[in-house]
């Protein structure tokens, strides 16, 4: 896999809301260590952007969208528990 | 709700009690399925549904923090509805208890702001009324704020309050937030700020002096006062646009020593005079000082620094040293002594003149008083004046008086002494003016010498007159009677004796006449060698065996005029005079040279004129002179040897002889080591002239001489002497009756023998009258001494022929003969 390689995220949350907020600071502590210089982050308020989420299928918030690299990938939640976040990203197998 | 549909029926409790519980049942089973971590979910239509427990953790979160934040806040705030009426309020408005226009305590939910605010009388009420309207304007949705700054009169101090009204962030008002903040802190720094402020400007703007800030690193010129533009003629905004104007205004040449101050003084601050250059070219004295400014870390970054125009103070001081200057330079350079002393008599400030006149350096004289160096006879009148001066009893002294010089010598000064008074009269110090007039009072001590010989002189001629008359008698007599007497008589021992002692009578009042000058020199031109040689026998007997005489001629010694009789008689005199200071035996050395005297070697001495002289010095090697003796040895009667054994006149007559001969006479001695006398003569270059011969037999006449002579005994002598050689006598007692004898005589009269001096009419006008009618008969004086009649300065005139008292038959003949036999 290239280094080079850029992940895009899309994560849907409800406005300021607990765990939404959580889910926010945890995806972007997780790119900060694993990925530096290769992540790109869109963050979707489901009150001020509805029929987006519609679009997206998304019914919960927080829901974390895997845009790239494929295969895409959905967590619901707010991403606490890193190992199986990497896990399912595909990012446990990248070199330190 | 929606009010389309329709209320619920009566049981429609049940069913929203069952729809409640199931809404709870679902939310519990999502949570469950979502571990919790899920905010919303969303229906069909996207539409997002918050959970519950979401929607309490942010209501319960947002109250938490607004409550927190507005309790926190030190304002006082609260929230008016649109009637006024104070609905909520923070932590800070319940708390405050300030008696306060617009918020007195109690001012709680519940009351009406507006109303408040309307009501307000006395302190106060004008801004709480502004409030009011203030409130009602931001309610009416006329302004969008508003605020007042105001006052409040505490318990004890002065409070400022910020009032701000803002309306509820609504499209239509719906209140108003009102808040106080407490500024006084912001207010009294102003304030602080303000004073300090008008501070400064009122020192920088009013003092005269510059201030100025600089900046180290860029030389930019941070501030300057405006006392800049009058000194320097230039605007501040110039100098802040160009700080290189402020080096640039230095005249050029204080530059260097400005830049180089500036420079060294970086650090520790610098201080410097220069000149600067206004643009109308005029100059101006500044002298700057610089202090530097530390940064936190103790490095300078800044200078501080005051200018001050010192041109005026500058031109006192260049004044000042000008005068000071003038005034040393006068006191250094003033022909006469000056210094001063303390009250008590100490040298503090004397100049050079007076150093050279007591003989001390600068060094020595200042350690010294004026009592160290005045002489022991002069001190006490010194302290009398002293103590009058100090006394105010006189305001100056003036005096003569003598300092001893370093060397011991006596130097008679002409001193001026006056009190230096303070401004309270209190005496500082005493100014003394020193003249040297030594030379003065050397000239006095001369006139007065001169004086006195004259005197003496005058006493003596008067004497020698009459008695060179009685002298001629006794001697004539004498004469006659041993002409009378055998060869072996028994009275002609006496009669020799009578005779010898005539003679020794005769050169005794010679020698009075010599040394007051008034006896008659006969000069001719000698060789002064020649008459040395001449006298050595005599000299030779004089000084005895154990002298030895050495004679040291000078090759090609020049001619002197003089009367040779007269020299002799002053080397004679010199000759016992070393004789006498040599009694253990010694050399007397007679030397004689050509000398050249100029104008510098004669000096003071009078009487004497530079050009070439002759010199004839006699010297001995004997006991010599102190200084004392030495000023005195010409005076007559002045003697230093045993009572009877010298008469004081040996060296006045040397002095007067050679005096009267146009020579001069100077002595040299020491204390043991010996004298050395120098006499002068003007030299002459005629040849020397032959002695007259003399004729031993009495020659004898035929001619008819008119004798003239007071002197009863001096006329008969006369006349019995020329009557027995042949001559025939015409006598006359005056000259009144000679004239009447010379006019009645038929026949020659050849010669007209006639005293000088005589009463009423003198030797002199009778001969002018007889030879006006007898201009064939011949003239010879007699005389004692001389007057200007016949002689002038004592000197016979030529022509003039003179027959000296006390006289001998032998010379009266002789010289009758003489004067008979001269061609006219």
């Amino acid at each position: 896999m290239s280094r080079r390689v850029i992940f895009k995220f899309r994560l849907y949350v409800a406005g300021a809301a607990h765990n939404s907020a959580q889910a926010a600071a945890n995806l972007t502590a997780l790119c900060r260590a694993h990925l530096p210089g290769r992540h790109e982050i869109e963050i979707v308020d489901v009150f001020r952007e509805p029929k987006r989420a519609l679009a997206d299928g998304i019914l919960m918030t927080p829901t974390l969208v895997k845009l790239a690299p494929s295969p895409g990938r959905r967590i619901v939640g707010t991403l606490s528990q890193t190992r199986p976040v990497l896990q399912a990203l595909g990012l446990d197998t990248l070199p330190a | 709700m929606n009010p389309e549909q329709a209320p619920p029926p009566v049981n429609g409790n049940e069913q929203i009690a069952a729809l409640i519980a199931t809404l709870h049942e679902t939310e519990q089973r999502l949570e469950e399925l979502t571990g919790g971590e899920v905010d919303t979910v969303a229906d069909r239509d996207g539409r997002a549904f918050l959970l519950w427990h979401a929607q309490e953790h942010l209501r319960h979160s947002e109250a938490v923090k607004q409550v927190a934040i507005l309790n926190a806040l030190p304002a006082h705030i609260a929230l008016l509805n649109t009637q006024g009426l104070i609905i909520s309020v923070n932590e800070s408005w319940r708390r405050f208890g300030c008696a306060n226009v617009s918020q007195r305590p109690g001012y709680e939910i519940g009351l009406n702001y507006l109303e408040i605010c309307d009501s307000a009388r006395g302190d106060g009420a004008s801004e709480a009324h502004q409030v009011a309207e203030g409130i009602r304007s931001v309610l009416n949705g006329e302004a969008k704020r508003f605020s007042i700054e105001y006052p409040c009169h505490g318990l004890g101090d002065q409070r400022w309050f910020l009032f701000t009204v803002t309306p509820l962030p609504d499209d239509h008002p719906m209140g108003a937030i009102v808040m106080n903040l407490d500024v006084t802190a912001e207010r009294q720094a102003e304030e602080r700020l303000r004073a300090s402020e008008s501070r400064f400007r009122q020192m920088a703007d009013n003092i005269q002096d510059v201030f100025f800030l600089q900046n180290l690193d860029s030389s930019q010129m941070y501030y300057v006062s405006p006392s800049y533009e009058q000194i320097w003629g230039r605007t501040c905004e110039s100098l802040y646009a160009n700080s290189a104007s402020w080096a640039e205004s230095i005249h050029p040449d204080d530059l260097n020593d400005a830049v180089t101050k500036c420079e060294a003084g970086r650090n520790t601050g610098f201080d410097y005079q220069c000149r600067i250059l206004r643009p109308n070219r005029e100059i101006r004295w500044i002298h700057v000082r610089g202090f530097p400014i530390l940064d936190d870390a103790g490095n300078p970054y800044r200078t501080a620094g005051v200018a001050s125009d010192i041109t005026q103070s500058k031109q006192v001081l260049d004044e000042l040293h000008e005068s000071e200057r003038r005034f040393r330079a006068t006191f250094e350079q003033v022909a006469a002594g000056m210094g001063h002393t303390t009250l008590e008599g100490r040298w503090v400030r004397v100049n050079q003149r007076l150093c050279e006149i007591v003989g001390y350096t600068r060094e020595e004289l200042l350690a010294r008083t004026f009592q160290d160096i005045t002489h022991p006879d002069d001190l006490d009148l010194d302290l009398v004046a002293m103590r009058q001066l100090l006394a105010n009893e006189i305001h100056t002294l003036a005096r003569e008086k003598r300092y001893l010089r370093k060397d011991g010598a006596v130097v008679w000064v002409d001193l001026t002494v006056s009190t230096m008074r303070a401004p309270s009269g209190e005496p500082e110090y005493f100014i003394a003016v020193v003249q040297d007039i030594t030379g003065r009072k050397e000239l006095e001590q001369e006139l007065l010498h001169a004086q006195r010989m004259e005197g003496v002189g005058q006493l003596a001629g008067g004497i020698a007159h009459d008695f060179n008359n009685l002298l001629t008698v006794i001697g004539g007599r004498g004469h006659l009677a041993l002409a009378k007497l055998g060869p072996d008589d028994p009275l002609r021992r006496d009669l020799d004796l009578i005779q010898k002692t005539v003679d020794r009578a005769a050169a005794l009042t010679r020698q009075l006449l010599a040394f007051s000058r008034k006896q008659i020199l006969q000069p001719r031109v000698i060789d002064p060698n020649d008459l040395v040689r001449n006298l050595t026998d005599l000299l030779e007997r004089v000084i005895g065996e154990d002298i030895e005489l050495v004679f040291q001629p000078a090759a090609d010694l020049g001619r002197v005029r003089v009367d040779p009789g007269q020299l002799e008689q002053v080397i004679v005199n010199l000759a016992v005079n070393a004789r006498d200071a040599m009694a253990d035996g010694g050399r007397l050395t007679i030397e004689t040279s050509n000398v050249a005297l100029d104008a510098g070697y004669i000096g003071r001495d009078v009487g004497m004129t530079p050009g070439p002289h002759v010199m004839l010095a006699v010297s001995d090697n004997g006991v010599g002179m102190d200084a004392a003796t030495r000023a005195r040895i010409f005076e007559p009667f002045f003697t230093t040897k045993g009572l009877g054994k010298g008469t004081g006149l040996g060296l006045s007559t040397v002095h007067g002889i050679v005096n009267q001969s146009g020579g001069h006479i100077q002595v040299h001695s020491e204390p043991g080591v010996g004298t050395v006398f120098k006499i002068f003569f003007p030299r002459t270059d005629a040849a020397p002239e032959a002695e007259p011969p003399r004729d031993t037999t009495l020659p004898r006449g035929t001619e008819t001489i008119l004798l003239v002579e007071d002197e009863a005994e001096v006329r008969r002598l006369a006349r019995e002497v020329l009557e027995r050689l042949g001559y025939t006598l015409l006598e006359a007692k005056t000259a009144t009756d000679a004239v009447l004898i010379a006019g009645r005589h038929v026949g020659l009269i050849d010669l007209l023998l006639t005293d000088v001096v005589m009463p009423r009419m003198g030797g002199g006008a009778l001969a002018e009258a007889v030879t006006a009618a007898r201009p064939e008969t011949k003239i010879l004086f007699m005389s004692g001494y001389t007057d200007d009649a016949i002689v002038r300065h004592g000197v016979l005139e030529a022509g003039v022929q003179l027959l000296e008292k006390p006289f001998t038959p032998e010379a009266l003949s002789l010289k009758v003969r003489t004067v008979l036999d001269r061609k006219r």
